[in-house]
């Protein structure tokens, strides 16, 4: 491209020249035959110096630096810079990910301008950097992006800390979507500072950002009324006030995420019933939960629909009584391991909630076949079930399911159900939506129901311990006496 | 939006810079929002539209891009897109083909489906050319795009700095 018009002028060059490209298009090495008398090669460079910046000699070697504002030859290729307005350039850049744009920045100036327009940095995930972000990047970013930046994902940065985020939220007030999870250096500072300046701030997750503590939830009440997001698993600081707190200010919280936070006792929510009613899906994994908690989650939430109280061992079927009465609309329940639920709960809870479409009965040991025939009659929608480790399950209720939800069950889990035989497999054929069942440690299936079953329904995975592949002399097929 | 069935037949002549006139149907250039806001102003008028900002041969290409789209509905006009996707991928195997060819062609298109306000061809040669960007180091989009490091040596050493963190994922081609 450029090389052409540098050999132009050269033509015009009354001797023989030995043009080197090689290296650079703008250096070019011009050799005069010996016998070119020095005075008139000098007289010519002096004749030609608004073409030449420089003329030096080194032995028979006159070597000349082009001056760049050589008129183009027309046969140069357009640049892109030239060719196309700033706009256009912007709205390319729009489409880039943040590696590539860092990348334009450092190629000239006017695209370090244009890849650092604040347009390009509305949404900014530094998860795949976590390791090297440390806090002048986010202070960098913050300067850059401004007001521009809506989202923000600092998953896993864990060298990000309060100093960083200082300045990141006086500059960044527009911010609407902020991860912080797992960056353990946050404290209630940055959430005092959040609550300060980033007032339209929708969505926050400040899971195990185990440092904050009842002080953070009342900045980020008392500044984030827009709040609709929230999730502070395993923050285990945080006690009943602050998330008392956090519900009365925050009237359109639709998400609340409490798994593992241990700090919370069975009467979290028993002061704000009244304030909870926009929760439509509420996550306390593993946390202080029992039968008064659950009466006041479904006095307070008729919108619920996504609820895990899974590892709540305490709650019995007055739990599922409550539900029963106050969250219809639940679409999603998870209670693996909630030891004490039973049919007269279940059967219950079947005939008031029928848009149920996943439910997780891990480790309901009490459950029999009488609630999933329940389940199987009201619950139409059902498509995920889990039923792990129920042991008292049969082949029943495998027949029952097959008949009512042949057209919408999609994944069926029945590790460890002990009584299940090759009969529950055949009434599975007819299930046409099944994505796939789990059957580990169903010691009564048979190697050979489970590739008969493969052969009829090759696109449904199947997850059982013995491989499906030749299986001609496998000793350990029987395991009856294991 | 406003044309209705039959007329989507009648015939507009287009004349490009350098003169050339082509006939194309309503029903073939109405993606171009500057023709359909010219066909308003100028009523019955059966004089040729004078297009000054694209050459013939660009025109060309741009009325076989519109004839091969013509069924695609218009997209939803929703976006004043805040967040939009950052996808470049979506490109069919016919636009690909389309759009391979020297850098300044694609460019000319761009700009004539700019001027023209081609919206779906706009977005289609910008990912084009965000595509061509995306996996290539900064000396490798200086030797693409004719760049030149116009930075001072306590600039460029800032910017490294800066920026250490994305390169140090060098090998991994950009997400």
């Amino acid at each position: 491209m450029s090389s052409a018009c540098e050999l132009r002028v050269l033509r015009n060059f009354p001797f023989d020249v030995d043009v080197n490209l090689q290296n650079s298009p703008r250096k070019i090495l011009f050799a005069p035959s010996v016998t070119t008398p020095h005075y008139l090669l000098l007289n010519l460079a002096t004749k030609y110096t608004d073409k030449f910046s420089e003329l030096f000699r080194h032995k028979h070697i006159y070597r000349m630096y082009l001056i760049t504002t050589l008129t183009p030859a027309p046969v140069e290729q357009a640049l892109i810079n030239k060719m196309l307005p700033k706009e256009l350039i912007l709205r390319i850049f729009s489409y880039l990910d943040i590696i590539s744009l860092c990348r334009s920045a450092q190629a000239c100036h006017f695209w370090n301008i244009l890849a650092l327009d604040g347009s390009n940095w509305q949404e900014v995930d530094l998860f795949d950097f976590q390791r090297d972000v440390k806090p002048i990047v986010v202070e960098n970013l913050a300067r850059r992006c401004g007001g521009f930046l809506k989202q923000l994902s600092l998953k896993g940065c864990e060298n990000v800390q309060d100093s960083a985020l200082r300045s990141f939220t006086a500059k960044c007030a527009n911010i609407e979507h902020l991860s912080l999870y797992k960056c353990k250096r946050v404290t209630d500072a940055s959430c005092e500072n959040l609550g300060k300046h980033c007032h339209k701030l929708r969505h926050l997750n400040l899971e195990n950002c185990s440092a904050i503590t009842d002080r953070a939830m009342k900045y980020i009440g008392e500044g984030c009324p827009l709040l609709t997001y929230l999730n502070i698993s395993w923050c285990d600081n945080v006690q009943d006030r602050g998330v008392q707190h956090l519900l009365t200010h925050c009237p359109n919280l639709e998400t609340l995420i409490l798994r593992g936070c241990e700090g919370l006792t069975e009467q979290v929510f028993a002061p704000v019933v009244g304030n909870m009613g926009n929760l439509v899906k509420l996550n306390m994994l593993s946390c202080f939960v029992n039968d008064d908690t659950v009466k006041n989650i479904s006095e307070g939430c008729p919108k619920l629909e996504y609820l895990c109280l899974s590892n709540c061992s305490q709650i019995t079927d007055r739990s599922l009584n409550h539900l029963a009465t106050g969250c219809k609309n639940l679409t999603v329940l998870e209670l693996s391991g909630c030891v004490l639920l039973s049919d007269g709960g279940f059967v219950q809870l079947a005939r008031a909630c029928k848009k149920l479409e996943r439910l997780d009965l891990e480790d309901c040991s009490l459950i029999t076949d009488t609630t999933i025939n329940s389940l199987s009659v009201n619950c139409s929608n059902l498509c995920q079930l889990s039923l792990s480790h129920c042991e008292l399950i049969t082949d029943e209720s495998v027949h029952v399911l097959s008949e009512h939800n042949r057209e919408k069950l999609q994944v069926l889990e029945l590790d460890n159900c002990p009584m299940l035989t090759d009969s529950a497999l055949s009434h599975l054929r007819h299930v046409r939506s099944l994505r796939r069942i789990a059957l580990y440690d169903c010691q009564n299936i048979s190697k050979e129901a489970i590739n008969r079953y493969k052969h009829q329904r090759p696109h449904v995975e199947i997850q059982a311990y013995f491989a499906p592949v030749t299986p001609p002399t496998n000793p350990v097929t029987n395991r009856a006496g294991a | 939006m406003a044309a209705d069935g039959d007329s989507m037949d009648r015939i507009v002549k287009i004349k490009s810079k350098d003169g050339q006139i082509f006939d194309v149907t309503l029903g073939t250039i109405k993606k171009s929002k500057l023709i359909m806001t010219m066909l308003e102003q100028l009523g019955d008028s059966t004089d040729a539209i004078p297009l000054p900002n694209v050459d013939g041969s660009t025109l060309k290409k741009v009325i076989e891009w519109l004839e091969h789209h013509k069924e695609e509905p218009e997209p939803a006009e929703e976006e004043s897109d805040p967040l939009r996707m950052r996808i470049s991928t979506d490109i069919s195997e016919w636009d690909k083909t389309f759009f391979d060819v020297e850098q300044s062609v694609l460019q000319a298109y761009i700009l004539a489906a700019n001027y023209l306000s081609i919206k779906p061809l706009l977005d289609i040669g910008c990912k084009t050319v965000a595509n061509m960007i995306k996996g290539k180091t900064t000396e490798q989009l200086r030797d693409l795009f004719g760049l030149e490091d116009d930075f001072t040596d306590e600039e460029r050493a800032a910017i490294k700095r800066e920026y250490a963190w994305a390169d140090d994922e060098e090998n991994q081609a950009a997400a």
